[in-house]
């Protein structure tokens, strides 16, 4: 799984590797199309982070930074996705009912999103049944059940790639399926409704 | 032509998703390839994961209230498990979710011979899971707790802070043991924090029994309870404020700001350094937790009306 596996003690390790790979995780952020201006920012969480939050020996440490790098390129995307479509109901919404909007997003009950989730459970499930047998319940022991690749192979006596392939098609079929409640999941501006279950699946403006 | 080029990038995309979840140093490298290939790929791989992400709510259904999949249980992962049908089979492999975005959490066995295995969550990690008897538990960032895979109606929390749904069973009482002290759940919504020689247990809904070997205390919703060097305190606290945190937010009524620096530092990894000068100081009042650490900064420093500055090690709040 690894290439490189020996333990770095954390305190100074880490740290010490942040900055020999600065010029090279700048090179990823880059590439996962973090803003030049948000680069430094990111690694500067990234190096804060390292030294507050991390707190046994890590194996295979240059995987381990990517992997967190890569994580908070996510989520910082999702947040200025999520600002955005805030700012732009604020701005489209007339003025006085912004309020009355907002306290509905608040008080949104837990049980309209448990409602939603089952639909989505329910829509996932309908899709996974037509998938062949075994490639469902990989997806299931990985995606529901949280075993590693590695651990359904050995439950299931086939190979890692054999694991991987299953994956690969659950995924591509399950990932078309859209939770309603996840704005970003609606269909693109333009595209119409009927993009949205189509085989290509991919929602070009999920940006 | 474009649809299918289209496909084979999400194809791809969703092969890196799966792969990076335990990723080597060279498939980061040939992500950053591929990444660099296309501008588009970055594009497709974002909206795989955030597909990806969209399922959790379905996927912790899933985990609760496990539907019945017919013909599907052929390879049962822990025999040992296997006699209760229903949920039974989700206990385990829920805590060992090492699902994509949660690759942070330091997932630690102790070992095939003993059932016992512990969870922990780095500061600044939340995470939630279900117990094959329905109880839910969600831990907040510096947490570790111990649980029995054979067993579930037992948990030992070591440090840190959680919140506790349990599923009540009069016959089986849920027992959360911190030291030597114990919680036993009447069926209850409860939250627990553990630091150096203090206990808070919050009652949000139920109730639950705190033994320490010398006391029995019954603490019904609403109710809280500080033990701490032989001392046991009652109080009581709003129970929409119980576990805030769980849903992005610190309450506080007349709280120290130690206290309350702890929780941020908890809840998002950030460590802060607290002027001797104002540690006596007192805060009330309501702190959102989202956003960045930018944004949450500034909006610590307007609340609790102090200079909050960013240092390398995390944040220094003067006067």
């Amino acid at each position: 799984m690894t290439s490189d596996g020996h333990e770095v003690p954390v305190d100074s390790g880490l740290r010490q590797l942040c900055l020999t790979l600065r010029p090279e995780l700048r090179r990823f952020l880059l590439a996962r199309r973090v803003s030049e201006a948000d680069v430094d920012d990111l690694l500067q969480d990234l190096f804060l982070r390292v030294e507050t939050s991390v707190t046994g020996p890590v194996r295979s440490p240059r995987a381990y930074l990517y992997q967190m790098l890569n994580n908070m390129a996510h989520t910082r995307r999702r947040t200025e996705a999520r600002q955005q479509a805030r700012d732009a109901d604020w701005l489209g919404a007339p003025s006085g009912v912004v309020a009355a909007d907002v306290e509905m997003m608040d008080l949104a009950p837990d049980q309209e999103a448990t409602v939603l989730a089952r639909d989505h459970l329910a829509r996932v499930e309908a899709r996974l049944a037509k998938l062949p047998e075994r490639t469902a319940h990989v997806f299931r022991q990985y995606r529901i059940e949280g075993l590693s690749q590695k651990e359904i192979a050995r439950d299931l006596g086939i190979s890692l790639s054999a694991v991987e392939k299953h994956l690969q098609r659950a995924y591509g079929a399950v990932l078309e399926i859209r939770n309603r409640l996840d704005p970003e999941g609606a269909p693109a501006t333009g595209a119409g409704p009927a993009a949205h279950d189509n085989a290509g699946g991919i929602d070009a403006t999920a940006r | 032509m474009q649809q299918l080029a289209e496909q084979s990038m999400r194809e791809a995309a969703i092969a890196w998703h799966l792969r990076l979840t335990d990723g080597s140093d060279a498939d980061w490298d040939g992500f950053a390839d591929w990444l660099e290939a296309d501008p588009r790929h970055n594009d497709i791989y974002e909206a795989v994961c955030d597909a990806d992400l969209a399922l959790e709510p379905a996927v912790e259904i899933a985990r609760e209230a496990p539907v019945e999949v017919p013909g599907v249980i052929k390879a049962e992962p822990f025999p040992e498990m296997a006699p209760v049908r229903s949920a039974r089979r989700w206990i385990w492999p829920a805590m060992a979710a090492s699902v994509a975005f949660v690759a942070l959490g330091t997932w630690a066995g102790s070992g095939l011979l003993t059932s016992d295995y512990a969870v922990r969550t780095a500061p600044g990690e939340t995470r939630t899971f279900a117990l094959a008897d329905g109880t839910r538990i969600v831990l907040n960032g510096g947490t570790e707790i111990v649980l029995d895979k054979a067993d579930p109606r037992v948990a030992t929390l070591k440090g840190g802070e959680a919140q506790f749904a349990v599923h009540h069973d009069a016959v089986r009482p849920f027992t959360l043991s911190v030291g030597d002290q114990r919680i036993v759940d009447v069926g209850t919504v409860f939250n627990v924090r553990s630091g150096k020689d203090a206990l808070r247990v919050e009652v949000a809904e139920g109730a639950v029994r705190f033994e320490d070997g010398m006391t029995h205390v019954r603490l019904n919703a609403g109710d809280t309870l500080d033990a701490g060097s032989g001392t046991i305190v009652e109080g009581s606290r709003p129970t929409a404020e119980i576990g805030g945190w769980t849903r992005g937010r610190l309450v506080y009524h007349d709280a120290p700001l130690v206290e309350v620096v702890a929780d941020i530092t908890r809840a998002r990894g950030i460590a802060v350094e607290l002027g001797s000068d104002i540690s006596q100081r007192r805060f009330s009042g309501v702190i959102q937790l989202d956003g960045d650490d930018v944004s949450l900064q500034k909006r610590v420093g307007t609340l609790l009306g102090l200079k909050v500055t960013a240092t390398a090690d995390g944040w220094s709040i003067t006067r």
